[in-house]
């Protein structure tokens, strides 16, 4: 086994265990009123049952982790050739295991609450001043995103120059001693490719942070006026975050251009690290801003003044009771796909952990999740293989 | 400001909209000439019909509490309004519920006090975020 394979195995490993990590503590970081896509009252959550669901999930998910692992690990010891594009399909079986398991707990808790006949109101809430801004493109960091362009402008104007210089026929494949292992004829092309994939990450990213920063809010009905301000963190942290990714990312991609331009060939100890280092930078600041803040910045605690919380007590007296009734778990198919024909909205806050969802009433959800996959898989596609057996 | 509908409520969604804006304005949650979130952004926010804020904003444009401008939007009417006819509508949406109050035998000094109650309630908000309670 060479000294390669014993890192992809071991990026095989930090994949599966972060993605392990990640859905085992979903319960974790969701709203508290949310339990498995259930709406269920505040006065509920302790209620024995409630914790037993979510415990029930906590186990599942470590077993599932840790079967995953073992799978990695025996993959490695029979075919230790199995590259980074293996580990995509990896957490399949964790995933697909994440959705049964929550699908079945959705369930448990759907009987839960009519068993107990828990009630809660049904309230659309919005506040003006976050609406307002939301619709204005200002408050999106584009500095991260305009600085990325412009590394991806300059490694295609690099590209163009040097071009023509280079000999008709250039290395286009290096094997995992980086020795050249296959040649072509120079084409416009693949010199080029490495740009437009970067620029096409680009555009995935900037449409996530959109995505991001329209979201409908949910509020807490007991504290609305924390809410909006958890919401204003939450979206600043995860606009940051993304764009963070997006340099890294972008910096990623264009480290191989000296490669595909034949200019410099690094030895694999450095792209070894190249990919652990920017692997690191990307998944770090996702974790730790998920964890940190929570689904939609509720586990933060933003600075309001008493004089807001109390005129938003008193704006809520101005109000007509609220009656209580089932809720809105009705729009939720199987407590996770949100399907409203009355709601205009495109981007909704997940119900299980703080991913965004979608609103599958509307067409342009069914386009965005199309487009997205065809862009996802038309990357992959390209750069498998393009220059090492790396991805 | 918070602005809250309840799909279980008695009154229909685009007049429990309408109404909650006016307290807005009147309890100085609202200012003279603050803008208004699009009628889109507004129905997306709350998950309501587009139509359902369209009727709303219609409604609060023609008793001049907003002004829509096809170009910059919806914002608060600035004050102070037209009062021209609004005693006649007060009288008449107050005409059936001074009624309600007679046959549940208060007496004219009590509904007083109560109108005036809730009117306090509204302005009480105003003061305390103005920093004043």
């Amino acid at each position: 086994m060479s000294a390669l394979q014993n890192l992809f195995f071991a990026i095989n490993l930090l994949l599966v265990l972060t993605m392990g990590v990640m859905l085992t503590v979903l319960p974790l970081i969701t709203r508290k009123s949310l339990l498995f896509g259930v709406r269920i009252p505040e006065p509920a959550l302790d209620h024995p049952e409630v914790r037993q669901l979510k415990a029930i999930y906590l186990v599942v998910l470590a077993v599932l982790s840790v079967l995953t692992l073992a799978a990695a690990l025996a993959i490695h010891l029979v075919r230790p050739a199995f590259n980074l594009i293996g580990s995509l399909y990896l957490p399949w079986p964790l995933l697909i295991g994440q959705f049964l398991t929550t699908v079945a707990l959705w369930r448990q808790a759907k009987r839960l609450k009519a068993r107990e006949n828990w009630q809660v109101a049904h309230l659309g809430t919005a506040e003006t001043r976050s609406s307002l801004a939301r619709t204005r493109f200002g408050g999106l960091p584009w500095a991260w995103y305009l600085g990325s362009l412009a590394l991806i402008v300059l490694a295609a104007l690099v590209s163009l120059a040097v071009y023509p210089s280079m000999p008709q026929t250039i290395v286009t494949h290096w094997n995992a001693a980086m020795e050249p292992d296959a040649w072509a004829d120079k084409s416009l092309i693949h010199v080029l490719i490495t740009p437009i994939i970067a620029l096409v990450m680009l555009l995935i990213m900037l449409l996530s942070n959109l995505a991001v920063y329209r979201t409908k809010l949910q509020v807490s009905l007991e504290n609305p006026a924390l809410s909006y301000a958890q919401h204003r963190v939450y979206r600043l942290w995860m606009s940051h975050m993304l764009g963070f990714i997006t340099v890294v990312m972008t910096m990623m991609f264009l480290a191989f251009q000296p490669m595909i331009l034949n200019l410099w060939v690094p030895s694999s100890a450095l792209m070894i690290l190249i990919i652990l280092v920017t692997s690191t930078l990307m998944i770090v600041p996702a974790i730790v801003v998920s964890v940190k803040a929570g689904q939609g910045g509720t586990r933060l605690k933003p600075a309001i003044t008493d004089a807001d919380i109390a005129a938003a007590g008193l704006a809520d007296a101005l109000r007509p009771a609220s009656r209580s009734g089932r809720g809105d778990d009705r729009f939720w198919k199987l407590g996770m796909f949100y399907v409203n024909p009355e709601d205009p909205a495109l981007f909704v806050e997940d119900r299980l952990g703080n991913n965004g969802g979608l609103n599958y009433a509307r067409p342009l959800a069914w386009v965005l999740v199309v487009v997205l996959l065809v862009l996802v898989i038309a990357t992959y596609a390209l750069s498998t293989g393009l220059l090492l057996d790396l991805v | 400001m918070i602005i809250q509908i309840d799909f279980a409520g008695d009154l229909p969604l685009y007049s429990q909209l309408r109404d909650q804006i006016v307290i807005g304005i009147a309890a100085g949650l609202l200012k003279p000439g603050e803008a208004l979130p699009s009628v889109r952004r507004l129905a997306a926010d709350i998950g309501i019909n587009i139509h359902t804020v369209n009727k709303a904003y219609a409604l609060l444009r023609d008793e001049g509490y907003i002004v829509m401008d096809r170009r910059s939007g919806a914002a608060v009417a600035p004050r102070p309004l037209d009062s021209r006819g609004f005693f006649e509508h007060l009288a008449d949406l107050l005409r059936p519920i001074a009624a309600e109050a007679i046959c549940h035998e208060l007496d004219a000094e009590q509904f007083g006090r109560f109108c005036a109650d809730l009117h306090r309630q509204v302005r009480t908000v105003q003061d305390i975020r103005e920093g004043h309670p």
